[in-house]
């Protein structure tokens, strides 16, 4: 019963990849694009949740969503017009989806009769990882990003001491 | 005796597979309580005590004609179904699926992150040790499709209460999941049974004040309530993204900020106010129904944070009475100049209690 609940799972969320990643390119209304793009990245966060990585799936719900496609449709509807620009790419379409299709084929048929179990972590086993032996690589990133924040506020405060 | 045979058969059959159906944790969790049944309940008195409250500061009655002993509560149910037989109008030039659909996704989202919260210590549908980002990334869905509404009225009261929806997002999403990080420093876990047995000598409010402070600001900036209820400014912006809907699609879209209260209060409960702490009762109390003991497991820890959330959505509601609006700009200056460097504060208080702990 289980296993018939997470095919059907699978299934659903498949489909619902593939329509909404057509439905992204596809659309003609930019607004339509940046929703279908938001659906997409839930069925993507719902994959990787059913996957097992419970914690790409958070992450892809609260900065994929939650920040980039909310920023992406906040910049998109307050276009009036929306710009046409419909380049004929009927050429390219032809030539490069072929190729894609043939790359991955060559990429998973050896796959095609192996079976995949879901991966379940212990975060806390990770984090302590992170901490114990790759404290290095930790300590960089931690400095990249207060240097970006730090940019970020001086950034914001230049542009208010602008205005006053 | 064929009646008699024929009732046991029928319970026997029907309504024992059912209750054991609805006793799942994934069943019961996402539909009764939290989720679906007790929000509608959730909403409708909410709205009633928030009149009322409002009634009460402002030296008037509040609902009262309808249902005079009860305080005129039946008045809400009276609204709720006009709401639900009212015709919808679709303005003309309107996107008809996104004005359709948007507050149906809207609701449906809005529900998501109630199927994370744990009934009891037994008793969740979702035993993630991520439970608590699960739930906070899961509210963050729901402004995506507040933006998609707003563009598809196609009116400019519409248009500028969702951008302005838009705005706030921007200014309280970091402070949001910043002031919960010194709940998780303190109990070293992001699910929230490992957090609320972690609280069973100290609740967080104690522990670190300053980050239930910032959570309950951050809430009433997620929640458009007073005084940043700003995306739905009814003297500014008649009622911002929501402003051409009627009918049962209105009644969506409105239940959505109740909802997003809800949810909020009953993690701040969890995570700030004990959980279902302080009390104790013995581990399983019968009846015992398909392996849940139903007072132990589910009513009596439920009923707990039940409680506490609701007096946390009252004070929210009731801050509408004695606080003006904000304007869009003073929002978001004090959600990124006051709210996040108290979030970054309050992480700091938490550090330091953890080495002082480490250091005793």
């Amino acid at each position: 019963m289980n296993e018939l609940i997470l095919l059907a799972s699978f299934s659903i969320l498949g489909i619902a990849l593939v329509v909404f990643a057509a439905s992204v390119v596809g659309q003609r209304s930019l607004v339509y694009s940046a929703l279908s793009l938001g659906l997409l990245g839930m069925a993507n966060a719902g994959l990787f949740a059913l996957l097992g990585y419970a914690f790409v799936a958070v992450f892809h719900l609260a900065v994929y969503i939650g920040a980039a496609v909310i920023f992406i449709l906040f910049s998109v509807t307050m276009f009036r017009e929306i710009p046409d620009v419909e380049v004929s790419t009927k050429i390219l379409t032809v030539i490069t989806v072929p190729l894609i299709a043939l790359i991955l084929i060559y990429i998973y048929l050896p796959y095609l009769n192996a079976t995949f179990k879901s991966q379940y972590f212990i975060y806390k086993e990770i984090s302590l990882l992170f901490v114990t032996r790759y404290w290095f690589p930790l300590v960089i990133t931690g400095l990249a990003l207060v240097t970006t924040l730090i940019e970020g506020i001086t950034l914001a405060r230049m542009e208010v001491e602008e205005d006053v | 005796m064929m009646a008699e045979d024929l009732v046991i058969q029928l319970i026997n059959e029907l309504l024992v597979p059912l209750f054991r159906f609805l006793l799942q944790p994934y069943i019961f969790v996402p539909l009764i309580y939290p989720g679906l049944l007790v929000v509608i309940v959730v909403i409708i008195f909410i709205l009633w005590l928030e009149r009322k409250i409002a009634g009460k500061v402002q030296l008037r009655y509040g609902p009262l004609y309808v249902s005079k002993r009860f305080g005129g509560i039946i008045q809400l149910i009276a609204d709720l179904l006009r709401y639900l037989f009212a015709e919808v109008l679709v303005p003309k030039g309107a996107d008809r699926f996104i004005f359709i659909f948007g507050p149906v996704l809207l609701f449906t989202s809005a529900l998501l992150p109630l199927s994370t919260i744990p009934v009891g210590p037994n008793y969740a549908a979702i035993t993630s040790e991520l439970s608590l980002l699960i739930s906070l990334s899961l509210l963050t869905i729901p402004p995506m499709f507040v933006l998609a509404m707003s563009w598809a009225s196609n009116n400019k009261f519409s248009f500028i209460g969702g951008l302005r929806e838009g705005y706030l997002m921007m200014a309280y999403e970091i402070s949001l999941f910043l002031s919960i990080l010194p709940m998780v420093i303190l109990f070293k876990s992001l699910s929230f049974i490992e957090i609320i047995e972690g609280q069973t000598a100290l609740w967080g409010i104690v522990l670190n004040p300053l980050a239930a402070i910032a959570f309950f600001i951050t809430m009433l900036y997620a929640t458009s309530k007073y005084p940043y209820e700003i995306a739905e400014a009814d003297t500014e912006v008649v009622c911002g993204p929501y402003t051409e809907y009627s009918g049962i699609l209105y009644g969506l879209s409105m239940g959505y900020a109740y909802i997003k209260t809800y949810a909020l209060s009953l993690i701040f409960a969890l995570i700030f106010l004990g959980g279902w702490n302080p009390i104790l009762w013995p581990a399983s109390l019968p009846p015992i129904w398909f392996g849940y003991s139903i007072p132990s497991d589910i009513l009596l820890p439920g009923l707990m944070v039940f409680i506490k959330a609701l007096i946390v959505m009252a004070f929210s509601v009731f801050l509408r009475t004695v606080y003006p609006r904000y304007r869009i700009d003073q929002a978001i200056k004090i959600g990124w100049h006051n709210l996040f460097t108290l979030s970054i504060v309050s992480v700091i208080i938490s550090v330091l209690i953890v080495m002082l702990k480490s250091v005793i």
